[in-house]
Formats: C-alpha cells, structure tokens, sequence
C-alpha cells in the first residue's frame, strides 16, 4: 500500500516536472538569447537598429497594476500615435527590493530605456557612472525645463549635469477621520493651521488608557525635526538637497527636537521604534484620527473606502514661513541605452503629458509638470475633496523645501552614527543632552569630508 | 503504590505535558488560518479577533487570484522536483565514493566538503552573481537548477556517513557476480538507502520550494519567471499596503505541498534521520 | 585479498582503476566546490581590500574597508555582538528544548506518531510565511500577543519596538520551529540498543539515571552535530532581520550576516562586504574548532 502510493507520487511528480521543464526551458531559451549579448542593453527585439524601424522600449517602475494599465494606455493611444515606430512595454518593478534589481539590471546589461527612482537613487546611480547624461538635450529645450514646477529639478541634477526629469512629487500633510475628531470634540484642521495647532490636536486626542497616540506617522527623524524647525526660521539640516556637502544642526532645530521629545515622553506621539508598517491600513480601519503621510493614500482611498469620512490638511506652518518636504520621483535612463533619441522622447512624455491621462485614473501624486499638475487637483475636487487639492497644490508651491533623506553615497554610513543616538535621546532612554547632537553632526561631516 | 499505578500517572503526566506543548505548536497556523479568514478591516482591528465574526472562505480564491499563482506553483514545482533528484543524485553519487573507494586526496576532499558548510552564504553570494551574470544566466532559473546537481555539502556528508554502515560483503558479493561499480551503487546500496534518499529528497525539495533569496538575486525582473517563494514574498511589499489576509490565504496554500509530502514520508524520513547517529567525523 | 588486489591493479586499463573510478563519481564535487565555493571564496578576498561598488571593477584600497569597520563604523562591532547573543540565548535553550522533547516522545503511546508531526509542522512551514506570520504576532497594535496580554489586564510589551526584548521575540521564533531539532535527538534516542537499557536497570539504576548514563553518552555524537549546526545556523541569521525587524530597533537586532547584505546590496559597498563576511568566517571557523577540540573530550563514537 505504502510503496503503491509512492509510486503514484513519484509518476505524478515526474509529469508535473515534464511540464515545468518545458514551460522553463522556453523561457530559458529566450533569455539565454538576449542574456548573450551582454555588456549592451540589448532590448530592441525586432533585432534591427531604429531609423524609422520598429523598435521596442522598455520601462521599470513600481506602480500598482492599475496606475500600470493606465499608463499602457497612455503609451498605446498616445505616446506611439505621435511616434508609430516606437512601442513601449512596461516591466514590472518590485518596491522593496527596487534599488537592488535595478542594480542587478544594469550590472547585467539588460537595463530597460528608462526607469523610476527617488531622486537620491537618481544621484546615488549618477555618482557610480550609471546614468545616462541628458544635459546636452536639457540645454537644447529650456522651455522643457522650465516648465517643472520651482524647486522639482533641485534633485535631478548635480555639478551642472542633468540626468533625470521628475515625474511625480510626493508632499506630506495629514489626513484626518472626519468622524473622530467630531466625537473627540476636536475642530478640523485648517489650511493655514500651525504645528502649534497640530500638536495641541494631537494631545486632546491622545488615549493613553486605549494604547492610543493622539496623531500618528509624524516625520520625527533629523528630516522631520528639520523641516519643522526651518519654518521658525533655523537654518536647513542639509546646504544643498543633492550633492550635500556640510549638515547643521543649530539652535532652532535643538529647541523642535526639545519639543517633540516631551510630546513623545506623554504619549501625543509614538516613539521612535514604533512600527511604521500599515499605518494607512489602520488608519483605513478607523483607529486612528489624524495621520501624517504622504498624498498617495488619497488614491487608495478614493478606491478602497469611498464612503470614509476623511479629510487632506497640509503641511503645518511654523512662526517664520511655510516649509514643506522634497521627495521627487523621476525617470531615469542608464548609460547604454541603445537609442538616445526615442528614449528622449519617451522620457519628456512620461515626464508631463503621460500624466494627463494616468493621473485620471490613479491619482496618486500631482506630477512636477505644471501643466499637467492640475489633473491631480480635479480628480480631488471630482471626489469631493476640494481640501485635498487645496492642500497638494499649497505644498507644491511652497518655496522652502527639505529633502526626505539624505541622498549621498554615505548616508547610510551617517544613519549609522546618528540614528541610534538620535532615537535614544528621542525616546528619553538616553541621559545625554540633546546638545549631544551637535557633537554628533561634528563626527557626521567628518565622514562627510572623508567620501 | 503499585507499579502499574505509578505507570499510569507518569504517562497521564507525560500526555499532560505532551499537550501543553502542543499550544504553542498550533496556536500560530491556527492563527494563520482565522487570519486568513478575515476581510482586511477586521484584521487591522484592535484588540485583534481570535475568531473571525464572518468566514470569508472567497479570500483563498482572491489570494491566489493577485499572484500567477498556477504558473508560479509549476515553476516552484518543477524547480523543486528537479532540484530534488539532482541532489539525491550527486549526493549519493559523492558519497559512494568517499565512503567505499580510494583514492588519492579523500580525506582532503572530505574535510573540505565539511568546510565548506561553514561558510556564511554571503561570502560568495556575490561573486557567483557575477559568474552567473558573466555568462548571461541573469534573468533565468539555472542558478537556481544548476548548484542542485554540484552537491550540497551537509547532504553529502550525510550520504557518507550512512553508507558507511552498510556492511562490506553486499559489495563484495556483488563484484563476485561481476558488477561494476556504478551497478553496486544502483542496484545494491540505493535500494538499501532509502531513508537516506528520502531524507535528502525531503530537504533539497524543501530547500528549493522555500528558496527566496536566488529568485530575489536573479529573475526578479521577470515576473513571468517567478517561483511561488517569490510570488508570495512581493505579496507584502507592494508599494500601497498589504491585503494581509489575502496573503495569509496565499501562503497557507504555499505550505500544503511541503505537508502533503512530508506526510507520505514520514516513516522514512524518520528512519533516515537515525543515520545522524554515525556522525563521527573521523 | 592482498593477492587479489594486485592482480587487480596489474595490466587494468585506467578507466577501471579504482582511483579513476572514485573521481568519476566525484565529479558534481569536483566541479561544484571550485565554483560555487572556492573561486567565490578568493574572489571575495580580494574584494575584502578593495573599493568596488557593484558595477565597476574593484579598485585596490589595502586595509581601507578593515580600518572603517573596527574603527569607524559604529555598528558593525554591535552586529558581532548582536549575533552573538542570539546564539549565546538560541543554542542552549534549542539543544535542550530539543533533546527534552524527544525524551518526553520517546515512549510508545498511542497516538504518539501524530503529536511527532505536529511538532515537527512548524519547520515545514517555509522561513518567510513563518516570518511574516510571527511578525503578525508580534505587532505591538494588532499582534496577537499583546491583544492577550491586554484582555488578560496586562500592559503590551513592545515585542519588535524594545531594543531588549526584540532578540528575545526573534528567538521565540527559533523555539517554536524546535522540532527539527527533537526529530533527530528522537531518532537517536530510539537507536540505542535496548540492551544497554536493560543492563541499567538491572545494575539498579532509575529513570533518570538510565538516561544520564546511558542515553546521554549514546547521542553525543548527534548532540555535537546539532551544536556545529545550531551554531553556525544562528551566526548567520538573516531572514528575520530582513523581513521582520530590518535590523531595529535601534540596530538591535541586526545580525552580522544582515549587515553584510546592506552594505552590499542596498549601500552598493560591496568591497566592505566582503570584509565583513570574511571577518564573519573567520569567527565561525575558530568557534567551530575550538568546540571540535573539546568535543574529543565527551563525544563517544561506537565505531571507532
């Protein structure tokens, strides 16, 4: 009995294999082709070389299916009625491990035309001779150029190089449950409301007895502090978004990081080492009634929970002027790419028009192109929510800008040094003073210097 | 007390404590399961539900609906199953050869294989993916085939170790009726290493089916490639959020392969696992 | 035999010599271990003294990569720790739990076979679906674990926020997927030869004794075995810190062989990489031997 069952295992497995043999072989072929053609980014398949011949670009990203589809959309009946010989296929990008398979790719010489990446990963790749150089072209069209909104390109181009174009803008407000702010008795924010009026919501909020901090996601790294402390007129963390020579931490930013710590020290908000994993879910779930995050939620929102009372308020401003976040997404291409010219053309179309059609669909960001940044702003007030619109459109031209993170090739050697202090220090399980921050920054721009 | 009296209460104490310990045991692949079960708010809700207030038994059909899941499962079957018979094969193959035969070097080679198990994988992660890609297997599956058939070290030392107390005059007899040596292996010793083989088969399809980190490095840019570790892995890291009970659903049918064979092996597996006991390194 | 061996060896064409026939079936070793073990081995050497980010050709720096890490690099020093301790808390507590629950399995009782598999269920489930799984546990809102402690009127712990309880949830994980571990000391038990049992027992000795005297010295062998195993096992610890915890809090849990991935694959420094794995192998070799040298000591090998 137990040999005959074997054997009927066995038999099975060997067919199943059979067929998964042939499926994998015929892939494996195809690939072995194109992977012999190493050292080149040999992705034109009809095998022949432009001029007016069919030719196949690739592009990467990490976008969800849906936004995918539209902008295959976009591609098909637009991009390739303009220019008939150009078709352009999207592969699909994975989010957390995106910086290695891109690295992968191009090590590998099979790098597509053109692919997304933050602008720090756009600087971090130019530094290693990865990219390719689009200054000559920027120069040819200035009108290009110039019509990104103020501020976007600060993160695309380094020692007068240009070597990549911003798509979309991600900004940083706080969405808030219409419904528990009502129970709690709390007003909703307003668009020009302070950190001053945010915290104080927060502390009427807070729910120690119920686990429960009064806001949650708020940015409280040196990024957070920073932003936070250049709208009371300190100076900015970081002289320079790409290319950062020399990081300050003065006075102002001691005296914000002074008060975040007692907001974290009475519950108002979470420490340092909360897990920041699903907090849109939970904030989905309605367990939470204000949340600092970035605009995209509003996207899966709108699809995933239309009848939720939610509401978009911007950036808190300090005393001295409204400061707000860069975090630029953009596109890229690496150094081989077969051909200049298309790709040329198939990254100003991803950079501005694409989005007039996509962003209907998935509105996930405003796009830096100030043509097409509207779109995002319509599709907000078409699902009521004016607010949210409102508040995109006043980060996006907010002049005062402070990059996410640091977008060296030390910055994680430099969160090495700063992040444990930082957060022990934060989170009140450290002695030391917060000045010991400054001494911090000394040893941080040693490291600086040392690159 | 009488003897079968103090029987019977260490036994009631050993069921006792044999159940306790179960708990621990079941209590996450149950929660796995109620997860599984739930709609997204509910998982998110807090306190969490131990049972669910509604069975959404529809989630397994979602779950497997995100990913490829059919094309996946082949290729994670096909991958595994191939893998499997590779090493039984060349673990067996190896481990004739230093358990029955001479030859110039076995001890050097012996001792290297033991080595070579000590190595951290991330030494030479890199530059065989730079082999790999030198040669233009980046984006296919033979990284992951092909070390399957060079032996794995622990494997092989298991091999060795087994054959090792087969006694000698099988061997002998066989050469008398005029075998060779590849037809000793074959025809006598396999057959007698059944708990071996299947103690192998069970681990390097294990290996292969739970295999995350190879697809990572080499077909993530092709998702028409994707083994079901990779498929269910990306399932968490999507740029907008999980549907963790989708996932859970995915992954509990992930695991059922694994479970249905190592049921049917059990016996065996068990058995081949007494051939840890000659482990002397000597 | 001496007699026959040499007609044997005269006059044979080489491909039935003994010594050619070995190497044939060496072959998947002969080909495998310089490939997949020894060119990366020294490849990742060189490495170790170079600069090389990943894309371009490695670029000589002498001692650079080595000065950084025991000097400037803060946390590299706090992953050998880090991983050292969960091998310091896994190793014995697995061993034991392991070996406990194999005595308590050890007896012919009914049902038994199926309390075997559902102890052995949990190392079946693949690493990453436990990972995730535990992690859903662990949640410090959500998990499951703190929603029991607080109904039961506790305050939640912070399982993967405190920096000194995270190894401890990391290793739970371990313990939970013992039965691996118990499978084998299991079967070693059941191959003690009864004999040795029953002259025990007729020497006087109990329960308790018999299994000091008897069972202990039979299994060391296996013992030593899931040691060397168990112990390189959890120097290399990576899954969870890469799914679960990505190194925190506070770089608590993160494990040399996670950092050897980040500086590699997510800094692009790929020449400190290989620094740091040939550092990591360096001290699993020195471990490894020194337990081998006082393994000569209380391993008993019955065919000696």
């Amino acid at each position: 009995m137990k040999n005959k069952m074997r054997k009927v295992i066995i038999i099975g497995l060997c067919g199943v294999m059979g067929t998964a043999l042939l499926t994998g072989c015929g892939g494996d072929d195809g690939a072995a082709k194109s992977g012999s053609g190493s050292g080149k980014t040999s992705k034109s398949d009809a095998g022949n070389s432009g001029d007016g011949d069919q030719i196949t670009l690739k592009v990467v990203d990490w976008e969800s299916d849906e936004m995918n589809a539209a902008m295959q959309d976009a591609f098909d009946n637009v991009f390739t009625k303009e220019h008939p010989n150009i078709k352009v296929e999207i592969v699909e990008g994975s989010y957390s491990d995106y910086g290695q398979q891109m690295t992968g790719m191009i090590t590998a010489g099979e790098a597509p035309d053109v692919f997304q990446g933050g602008y720090d990963m756009g600087a971090s790749f130019y530094k290693k001779n990865l990219l390719y150089d689009w200054s000559d072209k920027a120069e040819e069209e200035p009108d290009f150029v110039d019509s990104f909104y103020e501020g976007t390109m600060d993160g695309w181009h380094l020692d007068g190089k240009t070597y990549g174009f911003p798509g979309l803008v991600n900004t940083y407000g706080v969405f808030y449950n219409k419904d528990l702010l009502k129970a709690a008795g709390v007003g909703e924010p307003a668009g020009d409301w302070t950190w001053d009026d945010f915290f104080n919501m927060a502390e009427e909020l807070k729910d120690p007895s119920q686990n429960k901090f009064g806001a949650y996601g708020f940015d409280s790294s040196c990024f957070g502090i920073a932003n936070v402390s250049t709208s009371y007129g300190g100076e900015p963390m970081m002289d320079k978004i790409v290319g950062t020579s020399k990081v300050t931490v003065d006075d102002e930013f001691l005296n914000q990081a002074e008060r975040v710590q007692g907001l974290i020290k009475d519950g108002t908000l979470p420490e340092r080492t909360y897990e920041t994993a699903n907090l849109n879910s939970m904030f989905e779930a309605g367990e939470m009634a204000l949340l600092y995050f970035g605009q995209w939620e509003a996207d899966t929102l709108i699809r995933n929970t239309p009848d939720f009372e939610w509401g978009y308020a911007p950036t808190p401003r300090g005393s001295k002027e409204k400061t707000t976040i860069y975090d630029t997404i953009g596109w890229m291409s690496p150094k081989n790419t077969e051909h200049p010219e298309e790709t040329w053309e198939l990254i100003k179309f991803m950079s501005s028009e694409m989005y007039d059609t996509v962003l209907k669909e998935t509105p996930v960001a405003p796009c830096a192109y100030a043509d097409s940044a509207s779109v995002f702003y319509d599709v907000m007030k078409e699902h009521d929510h004016p607010e949210a619109a409102d508040a995109v459109k006043q980060m996006m031209e907010t002049e005062q800008k402070n990059g996410i993170r640091f977008a060296d090739d030390w910055s994680s050697d430099v969160g090495k040094v700063w992040d444990p202090t930082f957060n022990d220090i934060m989170d009140g399980k450290s002695r030391e003073p917060l000045t010991k921050l400054q001494d911090i920054t000394k040893k941080i721009n040693q490291i600086i210097e040392g690159s | 007390m009488g003897k079968k009296k103090k029987q019977t209460i260490s036994t009631t104490l050993r069921y006792i404590l044999i159940l306790l310990f179960c708990i621990p045991m079941i209590f996450p692949l149950l929660w796995m399961f109620t997860t599984a079960l739930k709609d997204n708010a509910a998982v998110f809700k807090v306190p969490p539900q131990i049972i669910p207030k509604e069975f959404h038994w529809e989630n397994f059909t979602k779950g497997v609906a995100k990913l490829n899941f059919g094309r996946q499962f082949m290729i994670s079957m096909g991958v595994s199953v191939i893998s499997c018979i590779g090493q039984v094969c060349s673990c067996m193959s190896v481990g004739y050869a230093l358990a029955r035969l001479k030859f110039k070097g076995k001890k050097l080679w012996f001792y290297l294989i033991i080595g070579s198990m000590m190595i951290p994988g991330m030494v030479t992660v890199i530059p065989v993916f730079r082999f790999w890609t030198k040669i233009g297997a980046y984006g296919t599956l033979w990284p992951m085939i092909i070390p399957a058939f060079l032996g794995a070290p622990f494997q092989t030392f298991l091999a060795r170790q087994f054959m090792t107390t087969i006694p000698k005059a099988y061997d002998d007899a066989a050469r008398i009726d005029g075998a060779n040596r590849l037809q000793i292996l074959t025809r006598i010793i396999a057959p007698m290493s059944k708990p071996l083989m299947t103690v192998i088969a069970i681990q390097s399809f294990q290996g292969a089916w739970n295999n995350y980190m190879t697809p990572l490095l080499y077909v993530i840019s092709k998702p028409e490639k994707w083994p079901l570790s990779l498929g269910i892995g990306r399932m968490t890291s999507s740029t907008y959020g999980t549907q963790w009970n989708l996932f859970m659903a995915a992954d509990i049918l992930y695991l059922l392969p694994v479970l249905i064979i190592f049921f049917f092996c059990q016996d065996y597996f068990m058995e081949g696992l007494g051939s840890m006991n000659n482990t002397g390194v000597k | 035999m001496a007699v026959q061996k040499s007609i044997e060896r005269a006059g044979k064409p080489f491909w039935q010599k003994e010594g050619f026939q070995a190497y044939l079936f060496m072959i998947p070793t002969l080909i495998g271990f310089p490939l997949l073990c020894a060119y990366p081995m020294i490849y990742s050497l060189y490495c170790a003294f170079c600069d090389w980010d990943g894309v371009n050709s490695p670029v000589w720096a002498g001692l650079k990569n080595f000065k950084y890490l025991f000097t400037v690099d803060p946390i590299f020093l706090k992953s050998l720790k880090v991983t050292f301790l969960y091998a310091l808390i896994n190793v014995p507590v697995t061993l034991i739990l392991g070996l406990a629950l194999a005595v308590l399995l050890n007896k012919k009782l009914s049902g038994i076979k199926i309390f075997r598999v559902i102890y052995y269920l949990p190392t079946i489930v693949p690493g990453v679906a436990a990972i995730v799984l535990w992690q859903f546990i662990f949640k410090s809102d959500i998990g499951l674990l703190n929603g029991l402690l607080r109904q039961l009127g506790f305050s939640g712990v912070g399982w993967l926020t405190d920096e000194r309880v995270v190894l401890l949830s990391l290793s739970i994980i371990k313990w939970w997927s013992v039965g691996g571990m118990m499978m084998v000391f299991l079967s070693g038990l059941q191959s003690v030869p009864a004999e040795l049992y029953e002259a025990a027992a007729l020497d006087g000795a109990n329960g308790w004794k018999q299994f000091r005297y008897v069972s202990m010295p039979m299994i060391t062998p296996v013992l030593f075995l899931q040691l060397i195993t168990g112990l390189i096992g959890c120097m290399q610890a990576f899954e969870e810190a890469q799914i679960m915890t990505l190194g925190g809090p506070n770089y608590a849990s993160h494990f040399i062989n996670y950092d050897i991935y980040t500086t590699a694959f997510t800094n692009q420094k790929y020449g400190r990489a290989c620094a740091e794995s040939w550092v990591l192998f360096l001290i699993i070799m020195v471990l490894t031997m020194i337990i081998f040298r006082k393994s000569e000591s209380y391993v008993y090998y019955e065919n000696d």
